[in-house]
Formats: structure tokens, sequence, C-alpha cells
């Protein structure tokens, strides 16, 4: 069985600002690593090998240095990994970024099973994997808890708002892996080092021959006008320190004053 | 009597401890503590904390100063349990050649005179005993204690301001010294962000890896670089061993427990100044929260493990972090006195911060005080860098 992961580098932590002009966020000085549901992704696709034999393949579009996260999922026991990197892919909305991935699918694959995170923790939009899907033509479950091969078919409980629904869909078909669906292989030291030393290969525009028209900034249909804190979110949050007592105290007010409101 | 008005800047270890220890002068220290972010959130928060009783981190010569930081730090934990957050986990130190293996001796005979244990041990099945991970084949001996470990400097750093304040002094959290106030030579005054001016007769600069900033406020060239200390926590392949895991020493690395995974960190000896890879002078505001490490550590830390720890060759890579060391040329750290007149420097600990901030203390304190100085502060004074 072949299997393909996208995968996604993203800042580590919340401290990320935005530019004020193109609504981007800025990336230079943030410590990136792996989008956290792509962790449960590829810890989903290495139990069905286990399973069922076959190869691992990471994908992802990004710039040079997203071989980082491409190395952190070969530690983690994924066969291969490929970088998709252009300027031409650059600055896409979910859509351009969908195709690329798409075009990456077809040169590399085909695989039988495609799998990515559910969404990813800066853009959080969600639509990146159904849009490969679409424009694979595959059968598409999002948000899966558990897969599972039964008979040649995939079958998937994926969270449904408050419900768990199972779906079963017949190979080739793409999921959406849910954040904390799982518990992330590790990588050891000794397979991270062994990754570290992997010669990874790109592929660029030139390999996937995309109309440049419809990808990256040219092809972006959707335009990020302004960005906005979420009603309620200038609320700060405060550190409660001192003796345990004291913070006992403040802990006491802050209820009372919520409880007023 | 007028009180004296002290000002320290940086709440870490170095500014938490001096703050105490000036607090025991009663009634005659006015004691202000400026911290731009939390008690011990800097250095300290990334250190291992390990006070042993015999290992290679601070010279022998300095032994009193080791075991004053240990015993100071055990009492804390008598009096209030977990307000030190020793782990008594003991240590074994390896000696690769001859010479660890001297040095090791000597610092058994200290601690055992001091009324400790400890031993050296050559019997190979004995050290496997202690660490079953151990490969020592390729070791002379190994010294171990059961009696020590490593502490918390957070928890330090935080009961030592909770033991200044009520003693009367006052700490001003998440607030950042921005400017020094000069009148001639002589330092009077500082500003934090919010535009408050503070008078003090003395002011204190223990902000660590910061140095260099707030010493250029003050118009000082504070000559310390950064290290890098590159630590990661591992998950050993078999999960609660059955085997307490000790602060373990060799030359290039050290590693202790934390909670069910391995702390380990690349020794700070093998570092030189003057290699970029390794050193340098940079913001410590940019060091991300956690990860951060360069990649050819793991292959050093790889290296490392499979031939002396091997059982931990195989752990899963959990999280890593990066840290800046702060460092003198000497590897000594800068205490008491600058050619500004007071303004005085507690900083360049390095990676003997938490080990060395007691004794340090108790002696600047003292100084600032009484004006009496003491051997230690005569030997790491700011003008021997000056020669
Ligand atoms: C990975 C690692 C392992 C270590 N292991 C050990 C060990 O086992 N044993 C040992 O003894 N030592 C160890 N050390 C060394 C020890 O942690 C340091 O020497 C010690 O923590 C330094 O303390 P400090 O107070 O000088 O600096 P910091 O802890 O960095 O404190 C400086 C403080 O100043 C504040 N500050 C900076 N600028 C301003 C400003 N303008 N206004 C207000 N506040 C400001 C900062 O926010 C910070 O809190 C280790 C260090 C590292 C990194």
């Amino acid at each position: 069985m072949k299997i393909a992961v996208l995968i996604k580098q993203v800042p580590a932590s919340n401290d990320v600002t935005v530019d004020p002009q193109t609504h981007c966020l800025i990336r230079e000085n943030a410590e990136m690593t792996v989008n956290p549901s792509d962790l449960n992704a590829i810890t989903a696709a290495l139990a069905l090998k286990q399973q069922a034999g076959g190869t691992v393949t990471v994908l992802t579009m990004g710039p040079p240095d997203a071989n980082k996260a491409l190395r952190t999922a070969l530690a983690m026991g994924s066969d291969e990994a490929w970088l998709l990197t252009d300027r031409c892919f650059g600055g896409g909305d979910t859509l351009g970024t969908a195709k690329v991935l798409k075009a990456a699918l077809a040169h590399t694959g085909p695989y039988d099973l495609v799998l990515a995170g559910d969404a990813s923790s800066d853009g959080a939009t969600g639509q990146v994997g159904p849009m490969v899907a679409e424009l694979l033509g595959l059968p598409c479950a999002t948000d899966a808890r558990k897969l599972e091969l039964e008979g040649g078919k995939l079958s998937v409980l994926r969270q449904w708002k408050i419900q768990k629904v199972r779906v079963r869909m017949s190979l080739p078909c793409m999921a959406t892996v849910g954040l904390g669906s799982n518990q992330p292989v590790l990588p050891t030291i000794r397979s991270q080092m062994k990754a570290n030393k992997v010669e990874i290969p790109t592929l660029t525009n030139q390999d996937l021959s995309l109309d440049t028209a419809v990808i990256g900034m040219p092809g972006a249909k959707s335009l990020v006008t302004d960005t906005l804190a979420r009603e309620g979110s200038h609320r700060k949050a405060e550190m409660l320190t001192g003796t345990p007592e004291e913070i006992a105290k403040r802990i006491k007010e802050l209820m009372d004053e919520e409880g007023e409101r | 009597m007028a009180k004296k008005k002290i000002g320290i800047i940086g709440g870490g270890i170095s500014g938490a401890a001096l703050s105490y220890y000036l607090s025991l002068y009663t009634g005659e220290a006015e004691i202000v503590l400026f911290e731009k972010g939390r008690i011990g959130c800097g250095t300290t928060a990334k250190s291992a904390g390990t006070v042993c009783l015999f290992d290679d981190s601070l010279n022998n010569r300095y032994w009193d100063v080791r075991l004053y930081g240990f015993e100071t730090y055990l009492k804390m934990e008598q009096e209030e349990k977990g307000s030190a957050g020793f782990d008594q986990t003991g240590t074994l130190v390896v000696a690769p050649h001859e010479q660890e293996e001297q040095r090791i001796k000597a610092g058994i005979a200290l601690a055992k005179a001091a009324g400790y244990s400890g031993e050296y041990i050559t019997d190979k099945a004995r050290i496997k005993e202690i660490l079953p991970d151990i490969n020592p084949d390729n070791i002379l001996g190994a010294g171990y204690t059961k009696d020590d470990g490593y502490f918390d400097g957070t928890m330090i750093s935080n009961t030592f301001v909770k033991k200044m304040q009520a003693n009367g002094g006052t700490v001003k959290i998440g607030t950042e010294v921005t400017e020094i106030i000069r009148e001639g030579d002589t330092a009077v005054a500082l500003k934090t962000a919010d535009g408050t001016r503070w008078d003090f007769d003395v002011i204190v600069d223990c902000t660590g890896p910061w140095s260099r900033f707030t010493g250029e406020l003050v118009g000082l060239d504070v000559p310390i670089w950064h290290t890098k200390a590159e630590a990661f926590f591992l998950c050993p392949p078999t999960k609660r061993p059955g085997y307490v895991f000790p602060v373990l020493k060799y030359p290039a690395f050290y590693a202790l427990r934390a909670g069910e995974n391995v702390f380990i960190c690349k020794s700070h000896l093998s570092m030189n100044l003057d290699d970029p890879m390794h050193a340098g002078q940079w913001d410590p505001d940019k060091l991300p929260q956690t990860g951060g490490t360069d990649d050819y550590f793991i292959e050093f830390l790889f290296e490392q493990m499979d031939s002396f720890v091997p059982g931990l060759a195989d752990s899963g890579l959990v999280s890593s972090w990066l840290s800046y060391r702060a460092e003198p040329r000497d590897f000594l750290p800068i205490v008491g006195e600058t050619p500004v007149k007071n303004y005085l420097l507690a900083t360049g600990y390095g990676g003997n911060g938490v080990i060395e901030a007691p004794a340090v203390s108790r002696d600047l304190a003292k100084f600032i005080m009484r004006g009496e100085s003491t051997m230690l502060l005569e030997e790491w004074a700011f003008k021997r860098l000056l020669k």
C-alpha cells in the first residue's frame, strides 16, 4: 500500500506577528515545527503501513527550510520525502496550494491513500486536504479519529459535531486526521540523526509544469483584506504569582468578578 | 541611620539570591528587585540545576563555593519541602581518562571531609548496577555519591524572593529597566519602561546574558559572550526502569532525570568563545521557548550515547531547548565594582550560576553593606578583565 502524507511547517509558538500590509504571517524569526495534526497524520500512516505493508511518502510545499519538517517525518519512520519549492508557489491561497500538492502527488504517485492533518495551527482553514481530494477526484473523510483497513477498504471513524460517524471508502481515497487522535511517534536520536543526513529531493514548477497564473500570488482567488481578533479575545491572560495564599485569594477575587458579570 | 537604597536589575538566581542576602541586614537596606518577566524565567528556567558534590563544572579550587551552595539549598528544602525542588538522585561522575580520575578523587576527598558519602568505583559490574544503561568498557572508573542530585533554579529564585519580601524588600515583576541615569562617573538612578524614576545608592546588574544590553544603558562594556547551551529531553525506551537515574556526568555532556524523561545537555567546558558555531554575542530576547537547537548536536548526542550510554541511544526525542550562558573570557563570574561608581555586577555565571549564587551573593551583600571584600570577590572582580 502506498500512502502519501501532506505536511506543513508552522511557527512553533503563538508568538508570531502579522504583516500589516500583506496580512501574511511573518515567519523569519519564528522557530518552526511540524504542524501538530500532521504528526497525527504521519502516525496514522505509519500504523497502517505496519498493518498492511507498503511505504509512507511525505510531501510538503514551502521554502527550502521546510526540509526540517520532512526530516522529522523521516525520523518518525516515513520512507521518503519530497520538498515542493518554487518562488511561484509562494503567496498562494488554499486552492493554489492544493493545486501544487495535487500535481506533486500525480508526479510522485499514484498512491492508494493520501492523508493530511485536518487543519494547520497557523492558517487553520481546514480546506487544503478536501481540496486536494476534490482535484484528484478521490473520496475524502475529514477529522478522522481512527483509520483501519477492512477488506481492502478504509474504515474511518470521524468526529462530526458532537458525534462520531463511521465512513467506509474504497481505495484510493483521502482522509484528514484530527489533532490528538493518536499519540505521535517520537523520533529517536538514532533515527533523527539518520534523517538529518538524507538528501531530500525537490520538485519545482519545472517538474510540475503548472500554469503560473492559477497558483501562487497571481492565482489566488481569495485575498485576506484584514485580520481581526475574535470578540472577547482582547481579554488578557494574567499570570498569578505570589504565595499559595495570595494566589488563592486572587483566584477567589477573579471568580467573584466573573460571577458578577 | 538612613537605609541604603539598592536597586537590583534581573530576577534570575543571581538577583534573587543577592536580594535575599541583602535583606538579612535587617533595617539597613531598602531593596527593590526589578524583573522584566517573572522571577527565574530567564536562563535560570532552562538550567539543569545540578549542584553536585564532585564534578568538573566548577574547579575544586572553589570547593567552598560549591559546598556552601549545596548546603544552602539543602537547608532551604528542609525548611519547606519543594522550595528548592531537590531531587536526591545521587551523582555518577565518569572518568574516561586519568586526568578526570584525579580530579574526581580529589572531589570525593573534599566531599568526605565535609561529612558526605563518596566512593571511586572501578568495579564495572557495580557501575552498571548503579546505571544499567551505561557502557563501562571504555572508562577507567566513576565517582559516586548518593547524597546530592539536582535542584530547581526557578523554585529557588522564587523562594529567595519570598524570603526577601518577608524581610521587607520589594519586587517589581513585569518591570523592565530601560534607562540608567549617571551623574558624572556615578550611577544614581534608573528608569523603568513606564517612565518611573527610581533613585538608588547602589545599582546591581544581575541580568546574566542580558548584561551587555543593561551595561550599555550605563555606558559600560560588559565583557561577556554567549555560549550555546543545547539541551534535549529524551524518553528512554524503558519507562519506569526500576532504578533511580542519577545525575550522570561525562566530560562532554551530562544527564539527569526529569520526571519519566532524561534531560541531557552538552557540557560547557567543551566550548570555545571564538567558535561562531558555539559562541557569540546574541540577543537573548530572540531565544525561542523551545527548540532552536543545532542539527549537529543530534549527531554529537548520538555518538556520545552510542559509545557511553547505549541504553539511551534509542530514546525518543521529546523536546529540546537552546539557551545562552553568559561567559567572560575566563569562564568565571564578574562580581562587584565596575568603572562606573555605584554600578555593580553579579553576572557572567556561565554554566554554574545555581552553584555559585549563594556564596557570591553572601559575600557581595557584605561588601555592599560593610565595604568589606572577600577572597572570592577579589578573584572574580571586574578589574581582572581590564588587564
Ligand atoms: C541548559 C543549562 C543548564 C545549566 N545547568 C546548570 C547546572 O546544572 N548547575 C548550575 O549551577 N548552573 C547551571 N546552568 C547555569 C545557570 O542556569 C546560570 O548560570 C544561571 O541561571 C544564571 O542566572 P542569572 O540570574 O545570572 O541569569 P538569568 O536567569 O538569565 O536572569 C537574568 C534576568 O534578568 C532579567 N532582565 C534582563 N534584562 C532586564 C531589564 N532590562 N530589566 C529587568 N529585568 C531584566 C531577565 O528577564 C532574567 O530573568 C545551566 C544553564 C543552562 C542554560
